[in-house]
């Protein structure tokens, strides 16, 4: 494998210290125009980024004491988490705002500064559909399988899946696995590489990947890749760099990544970097953005790239804290 | 249209104009009163479009923007939605109404701006002697509007398709009823050729089915999605749809008969459809006779020269797949059974959940 990456030209190596500095520089556009049209994702993105720099080994990249602050800001009286101060709270940042946290090693501040643990476990909790086992993403009631993979994540992190009923969600995920073997966001919708990921995840963080046919799932899952080594969500859609990240881990989880060529991802990826201005982008040429910055190097990690830290395939967070909080 | 913006755009941000081009813009963007359907037809266009001095064009429904003119819009819009969250009685809902409309046709991501028009709308609705049916009819216009115009964005919005599901639910909610295969023809089609592979505007349309309660016009419904797929035929959400609808129908073998017609006569040999046809005969929806006829069309495209490589090898794996996966028409009841949800399940939910 070290072979492949000594014949790589100079070019096509991963630029670590520009997309360490990309990232660093994220929070510090304050007036720019991009700053106010990404605001309604901004504590996704602080995970996107955090994580990003974990991997690329400068865990200490964000300031630690800020981050947390700035997680804090966003959490409502109910216990959820919003976007970013005055945002409403949804389940999707609420996930986001745990994971920072997890990754940091905070949870003791949840429950001395924010509103504890317990209020964030109950916010999640109340969004299941208690009659079908799917999961809300806020007082709305918009149901979608990503919704329940953040309950599943988060709340496994917080050690608080007895707040939910697991098996009636694990029977909805399995509802939703299509004759084409592929998972869609919910029984009956089409199959997609992203809700593939939530429901695949899902059911290994409940024990119960039993459920998967993972010989049609993986045939499936290795359609996706193209000839020029990229990796798309759809049939005959464009390859996108994220989805070396929800196709990837997918296969990893049902342990068919080999199915795939490796090396030709791999070159893809990092034709794909801005190596001088830091960042990644979703296919070569493009403007970069932190989310595919990240699944660009989650991809690199999942396939051994040197010099990357190892990325949970379930989680998306760095093995070392997955490590520390469920133990080796 | 990229989310950069160019140095001359920068400059021309200063609070001097920002109020009167946000009320030039939120009083260009009424929707016109009759015919009630008609939708607004918006389009971002860059400075070059405009003539000098001007940074919106209005032609009956047809409403161009310039990028500047939104992003001075939303910079008046935002701080006034912040300051409405701290105290509500500042402005009026007809204000609310505008600056939240302002934030979503810059963001169409802006949760908390479309969560805020579900507020405004719960309060009217909830109002005694409120006309339910105008006031969910005016947001549906709002709504259907940012999905079906040229907004690269906006048509494939999740918060935009969650806001107008939940719009859907308060007419069942109200015991109003929803046109469900006009909805699916006027704006989920259009959508989908907006934006192609469109999966949330697909989604859409199985949770209107789903809420129908059956009461549709099945017949006609297939006819507009299977003549839509044929004339998108590299859209996999459009032929996955069909799936969807043909699993649960009794005519499934008429509209395949047609569909293989189609695929054979324009010699159909891309990735979507070979998926979709295997997919099918995994599903148990194609009689023998039917499946006859896919491998026989299979080998007709095989054979010709000026099928392309790469859909050769899509050609191939078509049927080898099915050779592993396929399943005898008897199954497909037994099947759907067991991975479909009750029909009725969607709209008895929401009758119980009140929303």
């Amino acid at each position: 494998m070290t072979d492949v990456f000594q014949q790589l030209p100079e070019e096509l190596e991963l630029a670590t210290s520009a997309h360490v500095k990309y990232i660093q520089s994220l929070n510090t556009r304050q007036d720019e125009y991009d700053y106010w049209l990404t605001e309604h994702l901004r504590l996704n993105g602080v995970y996107w980024g955090l994580t990003a720099l974990h991997l690329l080994g400068v865990p200490e990249g964000l300031p630690r004491s800020e981050t947390i602050d700035f997680v804090l800001s966003c959490q409502h009286e109910d216990g959820g988490f919003g976007a970013a101060p005055g945002h409403d709270a949804h389940m999707l940042s609420t996930v986001s705002a745990v994971q920072i946290l997890a990754m940091v090693d905070a949870f003791d501040e949840l429950e001395t500064r924010g509103k504890g643990k317990a209020l964030v476990g109950k916010y999640i909790a109340n969004l299941q559909n208690r009659q079908t086992g799917t999961f809300a993403g806020d007082e709305w009631g918009e149901e979608d399988t990503r919704f329940l993979y953040g309950a599943f994540n988060a709340l496994s992190l917080l050690g608080l899946m007895d707040l939910i009923d697991v098996d009636k969600a694990v029977d909805y995920v399995a509802a939703c696995a299509n004759f084409d073997g592929g998972y869609g966001v919910s029984p009956g919708a089409e199959s997609h590489s992203g809700q593939i990921f939530t429901c695949v995840a899902s059911l290994t963080i409940a024990k119960r990947q039993d459920l998967i046919d993972k010989e049609r799932l993986g045939k499936w899952l290795s359609e996706r890749q193209l000839a020029n080594g990229g990796l798309n969500g759809r049939p005959e859609k464009k390859e996108d760099v994220c989805y070396s990240w929800w196709v990837l881990s997918s296969l990893e989880m049902i342990g068919k990544t080999h199915w795939i060529d490796r090396d030709r991802l791999i070159n893809f990826i990092l034709q794909c970097q801005d190596t001088e201005k830091g960042g990644i982008s979703d296919r070569p040429g493009d403007m970069v953005d932190v989310w595919h910055t990240l699944f660009g190097i989650t991809g690199l990690s999942l396939l051994d790239y040197p010099g990357l830290e190892l990325v949970d395939e379930v989680y998306c967070l760095p093995k070392s804290t997955i490590t520390r909080i469920f133990g080796p | 249209m990229s989310r950069a913006i160019d140095p001359k755009t920068a400059t021309n941000l200063n609070s001097v104009n920002l109020q009167q081009v946000y009320e030039e813009l939120t009083q260009t963007l009424t929707l016109p009163s009759s015919p009630s359907t008609t939708l607004l037809e918006i389009e971002i266009l860059k400075e070059f479009h405009f003539p000098p001095g001007q940074t919106i064009l209005k032609d009956n429904n047809f409403i161009a923007i310039s990028k500047l003119a939104l992003v001075q819009s939303f910079l008046f819009a935002r701080p006034r939605l912040r300051a409405y969250q701290t105290d509500p009685s500042l402005f009026s809902s007809d204000d609310i109404s505008s600056a939240t409309f302002t934030i979503l046709l810059f963001d169409p991501e802006h949760l908390t701006a479309a969560n805020t028009r579900k507020r405004l709308l719960q309060s009217e609705l909830q109002r005694q002697n409120s006309d339910h049916r105008t006031v969910l009819e005016q947001e549906k216009r709002t709504v259907d509007s940012l999905l079906t115009s040229r907004l690269h964005r906006h048509t494939k919005s999740p918060v935009l398709w969650s806001h107008r599901r939940w719009l859907i639910t308060q007419y069942a909610k109200y015991g109003l009823s929803v046109e469900v295969t006009g909805d699916i023809e006027r704006i989920v089609c259009v959508a989908g050729e907006r934006h192609p592979r469109n999966y949330y505007a697909w989604c859409h349309a199985r949770f209107l089915v789903n809420i129908s309660n059956n009461n549709f016009n099945r017949g006609k419904l297939l006819e507009i999605v299977q003549t839509w797929c044929v004339q998108n035929h590299t859209d996999i959400s459009g032929w996955s749809f069909l799936s969807f609808l043909l699993g649960r129908d009794k005519d499934a073998p008429e509209v395949i008969a047609k569909v293989l017609d189609l695929v054979e006569s324009l010699r159909l040999s891309n990735e979507s459809v070979w998926v979709f046809l295997p997919t099918l005969a995994a599903a148990g929806v194609m009689t023998e006779e039917a499946y006859s006829r896919f491998l026989k069309i299979q080998k007709e495209l095989l054979e010709m020269e000026t099928t392309a490589v790469a859909d050769k090898a899509v050609l191939r794996r078509a049927v080898e797949w099915c050779e592993t996966y396929r399943s005898p028409s008897a199954d497909r009841l037994k099947a759907y059974r067991l991975l479909q949800p009750d029909t009725n399940q969607e709209f008895n939910r929401c009758q119980k959940r009140g929303e």
